[in-house]
């Protein structure tokens, strides 16, 4: 699901797996991600901005919630942008996660591969990434604030950081 | 002079328990180890009479830790302690020497007269 | 279609007998651990969609003591207890036979009971299912985790997410002596042993 949110009495909207929202203050965008990315793009001059809540890195021609992929977000989300009004250019992007929470059965670190491909699909989008916390092995809860532009990380048990 | 016992388990609680068991049941329990590999080394060190041994531990498992006891001591008594009891593992632990097989959760009285059969008490 | 939506429905019937059977198998096993106190009942098998999951299984957004098992190859998953701290301590006592601990941190033995609640309840259920597909499933031992549950969750849902958007998981609740009590567990198998467990059904002898 896709949400655009432009109303200024919603406040805070739960970015799930998979799904993208886009707005404008003074609207927040919350996810909790383990192995998945919370990635946000933000224009600091017109204050708005897109999450998205990223959970595999490759859609290899598979369908599925634009939201989903690292290669397919980052697409939908500039589109969203758009229809707000929101030129590419002077986006910049905030991103948080790619855990490893447990030795899982799965070939590959999946986390890893999601940080990677993200920062790849944003290098290919010219999108230049001003902050990140990523890997370790911990969950994140994230909020991303369209006022402003920040993103706020809390981690169990360690310090809240602001991006 | 009382059996010796190595209990090897990664559960710190099923140590505690098998180690209260044995010691009411006369045994001495002389070692712990809390991985395969581990057990494989306090075996050499400790020469036990006999062994409890859980199959799934991290870093080496129990069947490591079976087989390479069986190559130092091939008339060594292994009871497998073991939530696990799928055909295909009973047969792979009974075929690596194991003496017997307990699962998990298991009746304190159960596993003391196991023992007992294993290595009986000499008076 | 509606043939189609049929077949789901009757599949996700018989799939959810299936569970309901291992279910009742790994409940014998928690009364053997907790002396008779503890039992488990399958709440529901749940086909929920992805970007639902949190919500659906209310996981919420604060930290959670959780115990993971993960199955290894094809026919894998995962399995994750989920209490609060409070209700994680109380299990953890009641198996040492002492009060529940007040310390912030849990101690080792705490932890070391609850690990092995984790491991005699997923191993009850691997016996029950490797019974059901005919091969054996790999458990590994298991994780110690205070996290969010929905950043655990996630990781446990990777196979599947990767196959499509439409998740199955069940749902399966703790009991004390007849009253529910606030802990769960949460299986998720892998699309593998999710067509096994099918395959398994199709093999049964019709009555």
């Amino acid at each position: 699901m896709i949400t655009t949110a432009t109303s200024t009495k919603t406040l805070e909207t739960m970015v799930g797996m998979g799904q993208i929202t886009a707005g404008g203050p003074p609207h927040k965008m919350k996810a909790v991600v383990g192995s998945c990315i919370a990635l946000s793009l933000y224009h600091p001059r017109l204050k708005r901005g897109a999450m998205a809540h990223i959970v595999l890195p490759e859609s290899a021609g598979r369908d599925g919630m634009p939201g989903k992929f690292a290669n397919t977000a980052i697409p939908q989300m500039l589109d969203l942008l758009k229809e707000l009004n929101t030129p590419a250019a002077c986006l910049t992007a905030k991103l948080a996660g790619g855990a490893n929470m447990f030795a899982s059965a799965g070939p590959l670190r999946i986390g890893d591969a999601n940080i990677e491909a993200v920062a790849q699909a944003l290098r290919a989008a010219g999108i230049r990434i001003t902050a990140q916390d990523v890997g370790g092995n911990r969950g994140r809860r994230v909020t991303f604030e369209c006022e402003g532009g920040a993103m706020i990380v809390e981690s169990a048990g360690q310090a809240t950081k602001t991006l | 002079m009382p059996r010796r016992l190595l209990v090897a388990d990664d559960a710190m609680i099923i140590r505690q328990i098998i180690k209260d068991m044995a010691v009411s049941a006369g045994w001495e329990v002389v070692g712990e180890a809390s991985n395969g590999q581990e057990a494989i080394e306090r075996y050499r060190e400790l020469h036990p009479d006999a062994v409890t041994l859980d199959l799934v531990m991290p870093e080496h498992d129990g069947l490591h830790a079976l087989q390479g006891i069986m190559e130092f001591d091939s008339e060594a008594k292994v009871l497998v302690v073991s939530a696990l009891e799928q055909r295909g593992v009973l047969k792979d632990a009974i075929k690596a020497g194991a003496s017997d097989f307990v699962t998990k959760p298991f009746d304190k009285r159960n596993l003391a007269a196991t023992l007992e059969q294993l290595v009986p008490h000499t008076t | 279609m509606i043939e189609t939506a049929n077949e789901n429905v009757k599949l996700l019937a018989g799939l959810q007998e299936l569970f309901a059977s291992a279910t009742h198998d790994a409940s014998a096993a928690m009364c053997r651990w907790t002396d008779g106190i503890i039992s488990v009942a399958l709440d529901a098998l749940r086909q929920v969609a992805l970007e639902d999951v949190a919500v659906e299984l209310a996981v919420g957004d604060e930290p959670l003591t959780m115990v993971v098992m993960t199955l290894s190859g094809d026919l894998g998953g995962s399995i994750i207890l989920m209490f609060d701290d409070l209700n994680g301590r109380q299990l953890a006592a009641s198996l040492l036979g002492r009060e529940a601990g007040t310390d912030p941190e849990w101690s080792e033995l705490e932890k070391s009971a609850l690990m092995e609640t984790g491991n005699i309840l997923g191993c009850a259920y691997v016996n029950a299912l490797t019974r059901l597909v005919g091969m054996d499933l790999l458990p590994s031992a298991p994780y110690f985790i205070q996290d969010f549950g929905a950043s655990v969750l996630q990781q446990a849902l990777m196979i599947q997410a990767a196959a499509g958007d439409s998740l199955l998981l069940c749902d399966i609740g703790f009991h004390r002596q007849g009253a529910k009590l606030d802990w769960r567990v949460i299986f998720v198998p892998t699309p593998g042993l999710q067509a096994s467990l099918a395959q398994s059904l199709h093999a049964a002898p019709q009555p």
